[in-house]
């Protein structure tokens, strides 16, 4: 069965992800994440594997152990509002990328937005920057 | 960078998604800035239909504004520009 520290892990897909036996279960709410490690009798260490944060380790099947559970209150977007991401998943990317490309040219901090506004702003800015353009060269 | 297991790599200039590898851990969604990375049971990205000739929407772009020239719009901007300051503007 698996151990999980609670510490290390990040709350992210991975683990219930590669779990052939659907015996880790991944339940999101609007507001939540929980993971849920059942106690599995498999040798198998996939799980262990691929956790990017190395918080698994294969321990002996013991029935008298309780089952683990981590829950995660997932982050909302600083622009709309939509909860998207466990803040040591964030605190993760954070930590993987250098301080000068945390922010944009006009300081945004990026990674605290989601995704889908990440996308907006980038073709807000490249629609604006053309539409500029335009209105300069035709008289 | 925050990808742990290999799957998305550089191949020259562009990275490259490797299908097998991935475990759908969606840190590299959060890592994208420009939002173009997501994920649903894998990452999914743009891979310039690989195998092709030519990626798809730059063969039907009507307007000819897509192409695998990654230098052309900095080129254009910078044209447009110099066109400007010929005809006396202010770039």
């Amino acid at each position: 069965m698996i151990k999980v520290d609670r510490g290390m892990c990040l709350g992210c897909l991975s683990c219930s992800n590669v779990c052939p036996n659907q015996n880790i279960v991944r339940t999101d709410t609007n507001e939540s994440r929980t993971v849920h490690w059942k106690r599995c009798k498999e040798e198998c260490d996939l799980c262990v594997e691929f956790c990017p944060a190395k918080a698994l380790t294969l321990v002996p099947y013991d029935e008298l152990v309780p089952e683990s559970e981590v829950s995660f209150e997932l982050v909302a977007c600083r622009v709309c509002g939509s909860r998207y991401a466990t803040l040591p998943m964030l605190m993760k990317v954070e930590a993987s990328l250098p301080a000068g490309m945390q922010e944009d040219a006009s300081g945004l901090e990026w990674i605290r937005i989601c995704s889908q506004c990440r996308r907006d702003i980038e073709a807000e800015k490249a629609a604006g920057q053309v539409m500029k353009d335009r209105k300069r060269i035709s008289p | 960078m925050v990808c742990s297991t290999g799957a998305l790599h550089k191949e020259g200039d562009k990275t490259a998604f490797d299908v097998d590898k991935c475990t759908g851990c969606g840190l590299c969604q959060l890592a994208c800035p420009f939002g173009v990375v997501w994920t649903d049971k894998i990452a999914h990205k743009c891979d310039l239909c690989s195998g092709q000739e030519m990626p798809t929407c730059v063969m039907t772009c009507p307007a000819n504004a897509l192409s695998l020239d990654f230098d052309l719009a900095s080129r254009r901007a910078r044209n447009r520009a110099a066109m400007l300051i010929a005809r006396g503007g202010r770039a």
